[in-house]
């Protein structure tokens, strides 16, 4: 697979070939070839909590009307419903920013674990000295999302892109990159 | 809240009141806590979008503001409605 000239991504947005983004210590000329984020199945355990959080909410609204008079119950459900839009715009706001990133001279990894701290690890191509890829389980088999651990030489940064969309592709695209690093041109 | 809505509470047989007082209570704690959770995520969006900037930027940016907003729409609630 030759590195793709024209901007494509797939439904989820989470591979998106030559996209239009920047990142932080972007030199100039440093085109961003692929950005991938995880796989939207991975991200299922929220979007599920996020659906038994509203029955919940439904359920005691059954309930409430016993107890507490309209004025309370207008109240109770600002704050349910405060509550579930702010798990759900954290969590997709981590999802998001959590991505991989390829460009023509380097490959950067950047992980929100939760809001308040970020790792930002980033590799040249030329040190990078082997790529593997895992697909595996049901659902990775399935759907084709796997992980991605770049190693480089020596004591250098390691990078691993966990869970993305369509490894392999990501592979080929580095291994494409890797040979014109090599001799010299981009 | 009048003194005789306070002795009411303590008056009340059915405990209605006390129910009421810890709903405010609790309300006023939530909002105050929405209110700070929803500044700094406004804050954290911010740099999120610095770090790794999309087209989609200002609207994240504008998503997350809103819950500031929402914040305060929550504790004007909090305070007049119960």
């Amino acid at each position: 697979m030759a590195v793709p000239q024209q901007s494509r991504h797939n439904l989820s947005h989470s591979f998106v070939v030559n996209p239009t983004i920047t990142f932080t210590t972007q030199e100039s000329g440093e085109d961003v070839l692929l950005v991938v984020r995880k796989h939207p199945l991975t991200q299922l355990f929220w979007i599920v909590n996020t659906f038994l959080f509203t029955l919940i909410v439904i359920l005691i609204n059954l309930f409430i009307p016993q107890f507490l008079d309209a004025n309370h119950i207008i109240v109770f459900n600002f704050f349910a419903v405060s509550f579930i839009v702010s798990y759900v715009w954290v969590n997709f706001l981590l999802w998001y920013f959590t991505v991989g990133v390829v460009t023509k001279i380097r490959i950067v990894d950047l992980d929100f674990y939760n809001l308040l701290y970020k790792e930002f690890s980033a590799t040249t191509i030329a040190q990078v000295s082997d790529i593997t890829t895992k697909v595996g389980g049901f659902f990775g088999s399935v759907f084709n999302f796997g992980d991605v651990f770049v190693k480089t030489e020596g004591f250098e940064q390691n990078i691993m892109f966990d869970d993305i969309p369509q490894p392999e592709d990501v592979v080929k695209i580095i291994n494409e990159l890797m040979p014109k690093r090599a001799h010299g041109g981009i | 809240m009048q003194l005789t809505d306070i002795t009411t509470i303590f008056t009340d047989p059915t405990g209605q009141g006390f129910v009421y007082l810890f709903f405010k209570a609790f309300a006023l704690l939530f909002a105050v806590s929405y209110l700070v959770y929803a500044f700094v995520i406004t804050r954290q969006t911010n740099k999120m979008n610095e770090t790794f900037t999309t087209k989609n930027a200002g609207l994240l940016y504008g998503i997350s503001f809103f819950q500031i907003i929402f914040g305060l729409l929550l504790l004007l609630v909090s305070l007049v409605l119960i």
